[in-house]
Protein backbone atom coordinates (compact mmCIF):
# COMPACT_ATOMS: atom_id res chain seq x y z
CA UNK A 1 0.00 0.00 0.00
CA UNK A 2 1.16 3.61 -0.93
CA UNK A 3 2.21 5.73 1.85
CA UNK A 4 2.05 9.49 2.25
CA UNK A 5 4.28 11.84 2.66
CA UNK A 6 3.18 12.35 6.55
CA UNK A 7 4.39 8.86 6.91
CA UNK A 8 7.63 10.43 4.87
CA UNK A 9 8.23 13.42 7.65
CA UNK A 10 7.79 10.90 10.53
CA UNK A 11 10.92 9.67 9.77
CA UNK A 12 12.33 12.64 9.34
CA UNK A 13 15.24 13.53 11.50
CA UNK A 14 13.66 14.45 15.16
CA UNK A 15 14.92 18.32 16.13
CA UNK A 16 16.18 18.07 19.66
CA UNK A 17 16.40 21.19 21.36
CA UNK A 18 20.10 21.90 22.84
CA UNK A 19 20.57 21.78 26.46
CA UNK A 20 19.47 24.87 28.45
CA UNK A 21 17.82 26.78 25.32
CA UNK A 22 15.25 27.16 27.46
CA UNK A 23 17.04 28.98 30.21
CA UNK A 24 18.97 30.87 28.09
CA UNK A 25 16.17 32.36 26.48
CA UNK A 26 14.62 33.35 29.90
CA UNK A 27 17.74 34.47 30.24
CA UNK A 28 18.08 36.68 27.28
CA UNK A 29 14.47 37.97 27.68
CA UNK A 30 15.57 39.26 31.43
CA UNK A 31 18.82 40.77 30.27
CA UNK A 32 16.21 42.68 27.80
CA UNK A 33 14.42 43.69 30.40
CA UNK A 34 16.98 45.05 32.36
CA UNK A 35 18.49 47.23 29.53
CA UNK A 36 14.56 48.39 28.85
CA UNK A 37 14.30 49.63 32.31
CA UNK A 38 18.10 51.08 32.62
CA UNK A 39 16.94 53.07 29.38
CA UNK A 40 13.62 54.28 30.70
CA UNK A 41 15.31 55.19 34.12
CA UNK A 42 17.88 57.26 32.65
CA UNK A 43 14.90 59.20 30.79
CA UNK A 44 12.70 59.52 33.35
CA UNK A 45 15.46 60.67 35.45
CA UNK A 46 16.73 62.95 33.06
CA UNK A 47 13.09 64.21 32.73
CA UNK A 48 12.73 64.52 36.44
CA UNK A 49 15.98 66.93 36.83
CA UNK A 50 15.19 69.05 33.81
CA UNK A 51 11.40 69.64 35.57
CA UNK A 52 12.89 70.45 39.02
CA UNK A 53 15.60 73.20 37.93
CA UNK A 54 12.54 74.65 35.51
CA UNK A 55 10.27 74.30 38.38
CA UNK A 56 13.13 76.16 40.77
CA UNK A 57 13.35 78.55 37.74
CA UNK A 58 9.71 79.23 37.43
CA UNK A 59 9.10 79.64 41.25
CA UNK A 60 11.70 82.35 41.28
CA UNK A 61 10.09 84.01 38.78
CA UNK A 62 6.67 83.55 40.15
CA UNK A 63 7.66 84.93 43.09
CA UNK A 64 9.18 87.84 41.74
CA UNK A 65 6.09 88.65 39.20
CA UNK A 66 3.96 88.12 42.64
CA UNK A 67 6.09 90.50 44.89
CA UNK A 68 5.82 93.27 41.80
CA UNK A 69 2.32 92.53 40.92
CA UNK A 70 0.86 94.05 44.34
CA UNK A 71 -0.33 90.81 45.11
CA UNK A 72 0.35 91.00 48.46
CA UNK A 73 -0.96 94.21 49.00
CA UNK A 74 -4.50 93.17 48.23
CA UNK A 75 -4.19 89.89 50.44
CA UNK A 76 -3.04 92.12 53.28
CA UNK A 77 -5.47 94.42 53.08
CA UNK A 78 -8.66 91.49 52.95
CA UNK A 79 -6.84 90.46 55.80
CA UNK A 80 -6.28 93.65 57.57
CA UNK A 81 -10.03 95.17 56.68
CA UNK A 82 -11.90 92.47 56.73
CA UNK A 83 -15.22 94.92 56.69
CA UNK A 84 -13.97 96.53 53.17
CA UNK A 85 -13.72 93.21 51.92
CA UNK A 86 -17.39 92.11 52.69
CA UNK A 87 -18.59 95.63 50.90
CA UNK A 88 -16.40 95.39 47.64
CA UNK A 89 -15.92 91.42 47.50
CA UNK A 90 -16.48 91.67 43.94
CA UNK A 91 -13.80 94.07 42.84
CA UNK A 92 -11.31 93.08 45.88
CA UNK A 93 -11.96 89.34 44.24
CA UNK A 94 -11.33 90.88 40.65
CA UNK A 95 -8.03 93.07 41.92
CA UNK A 96 -6.89 89.54 43.40
CA UNK A 97 -7.00 87.53 40.60
CA UNK A 98 -5.92 89.73 37.99
CA UNK A 99 -2.91 90.60 40.00
CA UNK A 100 -2.20 87.04 41.09
CA UNK A 101 0.36 85.88 37.78
CA UNK A 102 -1.43 82.93 36.19
CA UNK A 103 0.78 82.18 33.77
CA UNK A 104 4.24 81.58 35.86
CA UNK A 105 1.58 79.89 38.50
CA UNK A 106 0.16 77.00 36.09
CA UNK A 107 3.77 76.55 34.51
CA UNK A 108 4.96 75.89 38.29
CA UNK A 109 1.91 73.67 38.66
CA UNK A 110 2.43 71.52 35.85
CA UNK A 111 6.66 71.26 36.43
CA UNK A 112 5.87 70.25 40.09
CA UNK A 113 3.28 67.38 38.43
CA UNK A 114 6.41 66.72 35.74
CA UNK A 115 8.43 66.12 38.13
CA UNK A 116 6.54 64.06 40.59
CA UNK A 117 5.64 61.81 37.99
CA UNK A 118 8.92 61.33 36.30
CA UNK A 119 10.47 60.67 40.05
CA UNK A 120 7.69 58.30 40.78
CA UNK A 121 8.55 56.26 37.34
CA UNK A 122 12.12 56.55 37.81
CA UNK A 123 12.04 55.17 41.48
CA UNK A 124 9.94 52.00 40.12
CA UNK A 125 12.51 51.51 37.69
CA UNK A 126 15.26 51.65 39.81
CA UNK A 127 13.35 49.64 42.62
CA UNK A 128 12.98 47.09 39.39
CA UNK A 129 16.50 47.19 38.31
CA UNK A 130 17.46 46.51 42.28
CA UNK A 131 15.31 43.50 42.22
CA UNK A 132 16.60 41.69 39.51
CA UNK A 133 20.37 42.41 40.72
CA UNK B 1 5.24 39.61 37.71
CA UNK B 2 2.18 38.50 35.66
CA UNK B 3 4.28 39.28 32.33
CA UNK B 4 6.98 37.58 33.28
CA UNK B 5 4.92 34.24 33.75
CA UNK B 6 3.45 34.58 31.19
CA UNK B 7 6.42 34.82 29.20
CA UNK B 8 7.58 31.57 30.91
CA UNK B 9 4.46 29.87 30.03
CA UNK B 10 4.90 30.70 26.68
CA UNK B 11 8.84 29.78 26.08
CA UNK B 12 7.92 26.15 28.32
CA UNK B 13 4.92 25.66 25.48
CA UNK B 14 6.33 27.05 22.21
CA UNK B 15 10.09 26.68 22.57
CA UNK B 16 10.50 23.33 21.43
CA UNK B 17 8.22 24.00 18.17
CA UNK B 18 9.41 27.48 17.15
CA UNK B 19 13.12 25.99 17.26
CA UNK B 20 12.31 23.12 15.36
CA UNK B 21 10.71 25.45 12.26
CA UNK B 22 13.65 27.85 12.88
CA UNK B 23 15.90 24.86 12.46
CA UNK B 24 13.96 23.24 9.76
CA UNK B 25 13.91 27.02 7.75
CA UNK B 26 17.78 27.37 8.37
CA UNK B 27 18.38 23.84 7.15
CA UNK B 28 19.96 23.56 11.22
CA UNK B 29 22.24 26.45 10.88
CA UNK B 30 24.44 27.03 13.91
CA UNK B 31 22.22 30.53 13.97
CA UNK B 32 19.06 28.81 14.85
CA UNK B 33 19.41 29.09 18.85
CA UNK B 34 20.12 33.00 18.42
CA UNK B 35 17.17 33.15 16.36
CA UNK B 36 15.15 31.06 18.68
CA UNK B 37 16.32 33.85 21.13
CA UNK B 38 15.47 36.76 19.42
CA UNK B 39 12.03 35.45 18.39
CA UNK B 40 10.77 34.77 22.36
CA UNK B 41 12.49 38.19 22.58
CA UNK B 42 10.40 39.83 20.43
CA UNK B 43 7.20 38.05 22.08
CA UNK B 44 7.99 39.21 24.80
CA UNK B 45 8.42 42.66 23.58
CA UNK B 46 5.32 42.59 21.51
CA UNK B 47 3.16 40.57 24.09
CA UNK B 48 0.77 43.76 25.06
CA UNK B 49 0.05 44.26 21.44
CA UNK B 50 -1.33 40.67 21.09
CA UNK B 51 -4.96 40.05 20.27
CA UNK B 52 -6.24 37.40 22.04
CA UNK B 53 -8.98 36.88 19.44
CA UNK B 54 -6.03 35.76 17.15
CA UNK B 55 -4.54 32.07 17.45
CA UNK B 56 -0.97 32.32 20.27
CA UNK B 57 0.59 29.44 18.12
CA UNK B 58 0.05 31.62 14.97
CA UNK B 59 1.43 34.76 16.12
CA UNK B 60 4.50 32.91 17.56
CA UNK B 61 5.43 31.33 14.43
CA UNK B 62 4.77 34.21 12.19
CA UNK B 63 7.19 35.92 14.32
CA UNK B 64 9.52 32.82 14.08
CA UNK B 65 9.16 33.32 10.34
CA UNK B 66 9.25 36.94 10.04
CA UNK B 67 12.76 37.08 12.38
CA UNK B 68 14.21 33.81 10.56
CA UNK B 69 13.78 35.96 6.86
CA UNK B 70 15.42 38.95 8.73
CA UNK B 71 17.85 36.70 9.67
CA UNK B 72 18.84 35.04 5.93
CA UNK B 73 18.25 38.82 4.57
CA UNK B 74 21.28 39.79 6.78
CA UNK B 75 22.77 37.14 5.71
CA UNK B 76 21.79 38.27 1.97
CA UNK B 77 22.39 34.66 1.33
CA UNK B 78 18.34 34.44 0.17
CA UNK B 79 17.26 35.91 -3.48
CA UNK B 80 14.45 38.14 -3.49
CA UNK B 81 12.57 35.94 -5.76
CA UNK B 82 12.61 33.16 -3.03
CA UNK B 83 10.68 35.48 -0.37
CA UNK B 84 7.88 36.56 -2.36
CA UNK B 85 7.08 34.61 -5.60
CA UNK B 86 4.91 36.44 -8.08
CA UNK B 87 2.61 33.76 -9.97
CA UNK B 88 -0.87 34.74 -11.30
CA UNK B 89 -4.10 33.65 -9.39
CA UNK B 90 -5.26 31.12 -12.29
CA UNK B 91 -1.30 29.51 -12.01
CA UNK B 92 -2.09 29.16 -8.27
CA UNK B 93 -5.42 28.08 -8.41
CA UNK B 94 -4.21 25.39 -10.95
CA UNK B 95 -1.43 24.35 -8.87
CA UNK B 96 -3.70 24.27 -5.50
CA UNK B 97 -5.59 21.17 -7.25
CA UNK B 98 -5.01 17.67 -6.34
CA UNK B 99 -2.25 17.71 -3.85
CA UNK B 100 -3.67 14.57 -2.45
CA UNK B 101 -2.37 13.15 -5.52
CA UNK B 102 0.75 14.31 -4.55
CA UNK B 103 0.73 13.02 -1.23
CA UNK B 104 0.89 9.73 -1.72
CA UNK B 105 4.50 7.59 -2.34
CA UNK B 106 5.56 3.83 -3.26
CA UNK B 107 6.45 1.83 -0.25
CA UNK B 108 9.70 0.89 -2.50
CA UNK B 109 10.98 4.74 -1.34
CA UNK B 110 10.73 3.71 2.69
CA UNK B 111 12.97 0.86 2.08
CA UNK B 112 16.05 2.86 1.85
CA UNK B 113 18.28 2.84 3.83
CA UNK B 114 19.90 6.44 3.99
CA UNK B 115 15.82 8.10 3.33
CA UNK B 116 16.66 10.12 6.40
CA UNK B 117 19.53 11.80 4.99
CA UNK B 118 18.54 12.25 1.74
CA UNK B 119 15.10 13.93 3.21
CA UNK B 120 16.76 16.17 4.95
CA UNK B 121 19.50 17.05 2.41
CA UNK B 122 16.10 17.37 0.38
CA UNK B 123 14.19 19.39 2.30
CA UNK B 124 17.14 22.00 2.64
CA UNK B 125 17.01 22.34 -1.51
CA UNK B 126 13.57 23.41 -1.17
CA UNK B 127 12.72 27.35 -1.41
CA UNK B 128 12.39 29.02 2.13
CA UNK B 129 8.37 29.49 0.91
CA UNK B 130 8.02 25.27 0.35
CA UNK B 131 10.11 24.63 3.60
CA UNK B 132 7.94 26.97 5.84
CA UNK B 133 4.79 25.59 4.28
CA UNK B 134 6.32 21.85 3.82
CA UNK B 135 7.56 22.34 7.81
CA UNK B 136 4.22 24.14 9.34
CA UNK B 137 1.67 21.16 7.21
CA UNK B 138 3.76 18.04 7.81
CA UNK B 139 5.79 18.30 11.17
CA UNK B 140 2.66 20.83 12.98
CA UNK B 141 0.18 19.69 11.50
CA UNK B 142 -1.42 23.29 10.62
CA UNK B 143 -4.39 23.86 7.93
CA UNK B 144 -3.30 25.72 4.90
CA UNK B 145 -5.60 28.40 6.25
CA UNK B 146 -3.46 28.57 9.22
CA UNK B 147 -0.24 28.53 7.30
CA UNK B 148 -1.73 31.12 4.87
CA UNK B 149 -2.37 33.36 7.70
CA UNK B 150 1.46 32.81 9.57
CA UNK B 151 3.32 33.08 5.74
CA UNK B 152 0.59 36.81 5.11
CA UNK B 153 -0.09 34.98 1.87
CA UNK B 154 -3.49 33.79 -0.16
CA UNK B 155 -4.25 30.28 0.97
CA UNK B 156 -4.02 28.94 -3.33
CA UNK B 157 -0.41 30.83 -2.97
CA UNK B 158 0.30 28.69 -0.16
CA UNK B 159 -1.04 25.39 -1.75
CA UNK B 160 1.18 25.72 -4.66
CA UNK B 161 4.32 26.04 -2.51
CA UNK B 162 3.11 22.45 -1.27
CA UNK B 163 2.81 21.21 -4.59
CA UNK B 164 6.18 22.47 -5.49
CA UNK B 165 7.86 21.32 -2.91
CA UNK B 166 6.13 17.85 -2.78
CA UNK B 167 7.25 17.74 -6.50
CA UNK B 168 10.61 18.55 -6.17
CA UNK B 169 10.77 16.36 -3.23
CA UNK B 170 9.69 12.97 -5.21
CA UNK B 171 12.20 14.17 -7.60
CA UNK B 172 14.82 14.18 -4.94
CA UNK B 173 13.97 11.21 -3.53
CA UNK B 174 13.56 9.01 -6.47
CA UNK B 175 16.67 10.54 -8.57
CA UNK B 176 19.39 8.18 -7.26
CA UNK B 177 18.56 4.14 -7.53
CA UNK B 178 18.35 2.55 -4.30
Amino acid sequence: MAKSVYDLFAILAPVSLPQGLSQMVLARIEKEQIRRVKISLFVFGLIGILSLVSLVAISIYFVQTLVQSGFSDYLSLIISDSQLMLGLWQIMALSLTESLPIISLILALILALVFVWSTAKAIVNAKSILLVV
Amino acid sequence: MAEESKIEEIVTEYLKPVYRLVFRLTGGAPETEDITQEVFVKVWKNLAKYDPKQSLKTWIFTIARNTTIDWFRKKKSIPFSDLKQNWGEEEERDFADNIADLESLPDELFAQAELKEKLDQAVITLSLDQRSVVTLHLEDNLTFEVIAKIMGQPINTVKSHYRRALLKLKEILHQKPY
